[in-house]
């Protein structure tokens, strides 16, 4: 069900832009607004990790293997996109 | 960008822990879904604007599913690495935790039912890696590129992770990465019991 509120307010967005419904001041308003958004955002996600006392405690106790798993899968997870977007999208040559 | 996003996270971390007062946390949540939904929105005008864009993806056809798909086989491989070779973690424990993709409060739920350990272990595992993602997010496109930043980013490629990626990058791997997160998210639902069902 979230995901389909995401999907469609991705597309509102996309829509009412591609649309021609914004002027051209606005939708640089725009990139100011998501800039500010972004950060607005992290701040409150910093906020929720800082008031949640069960995860700062397992921070305590558990961080250290958490991070070992954290930082290997993102490792890896970086290594496999690099092969497809090298040798199978070939994405420079394709789209950029 | 890397280092004031950091400093932003840990600013809100302090906050949260000395001057926040506990009655706080239900409108926090409801203040997180909002303003998760206006970044969203945001991101969808400035996809919309790009000319050519569907006919890019069109030209990479289903070939786009490659990236969550080597993503999630990554995850899933570097965490059995790390967990057998370094943690002396069962494979199967080690996986599943991999397999969260980042969607931490699903999957500390979903292995909190094999045991407590092992589903605190996946919640803060998949906390630390949406952190990390958001960080390291404008490092790893200006080092490596946007589909990997968009790989490493996992499930929250299409929710707190895409607006970071969208300013970082272009529309083209804006849309790639939400499609990315939006499969991961599809797959951990399926990936973690499965793993948990081979090793048990």
């Amino acid at each position: 069900m979230t995901i389909l509120l995401y999907i469609a307010v991705l597309l509102t967005g996309g829509f009412i832009s591609a649309r021609g419904f914004l002027k051209p001041g606005v939708e640089k308003q725009a990139d100011w607004l998501l800039t500010g958004s972004v950060f607005a955002l992290i701040f409150m996600m910093g906020i929720k990790i800082g008031m949640d006392e069960y995860v700062l405690n397992s921070f305590r106790t558990i961080g250290i293997q958490a991070l070992v798993l954290a930082v290997s899968s993102v490792a890896f997870s970086i290594g496999g996109v690099r092969l497809v977007a090298k040798y199978v999208l070939r994405w420079k040559e394709d789209v950029q | 960008m890397t280092k004031w996003i950091l400093m932003v996270l840990v600013l809100g971390i302090l906050m949260g822990i000395f001057f926040m007062p506990a009655s706080f946390v239900d409108a926090l949540d409801t203040l997180i879904s909002a303003g998760l939904m206006v970044v969203l929105f945001l991101v969808g005008i400035g996809v919309g604007r790009q000319k050519g864009l569907f006919s890019h993806l069109r030209r990479l056809g289903p070939r786009i599913l490659l990236v969550p798909l080597m993503a999630a086989l990554g995850s899933v491989c570097g965490a059995i690495l790390a967990g057998v070779l370094i943690l002396r973690m069962p494979w199967y424990q080690a996986g599943a935790v991999g397999a969260g993709f980042g969607w931490y409060s699903f999957v500390g739920v979903e292995l909190t039912r094999h045991s407590a350990y092992l589903g605190t272990l996946a919640f803060i595992t998949n906390i630390t890696r949406e952190m990390a993602a958001l960080v390291l997010i404008p490092l790893v496109v200006k080092t490596l590129g946007g589909l990997e930043a968009a790989g490493m980013s996992g499930a929250s490629a299409m929710s707190i992770a895409l607006p970071v990626i969208s300013r970082e990058t272009d529309a083209n791997i804006t849309i790639i990465a939400f499609i990315s997160g939006m499969t991961l998210a599809l797959l951990v639902p399926l990936v973690v019991p499965l793993i948990m069902r081979w090793g048990g």
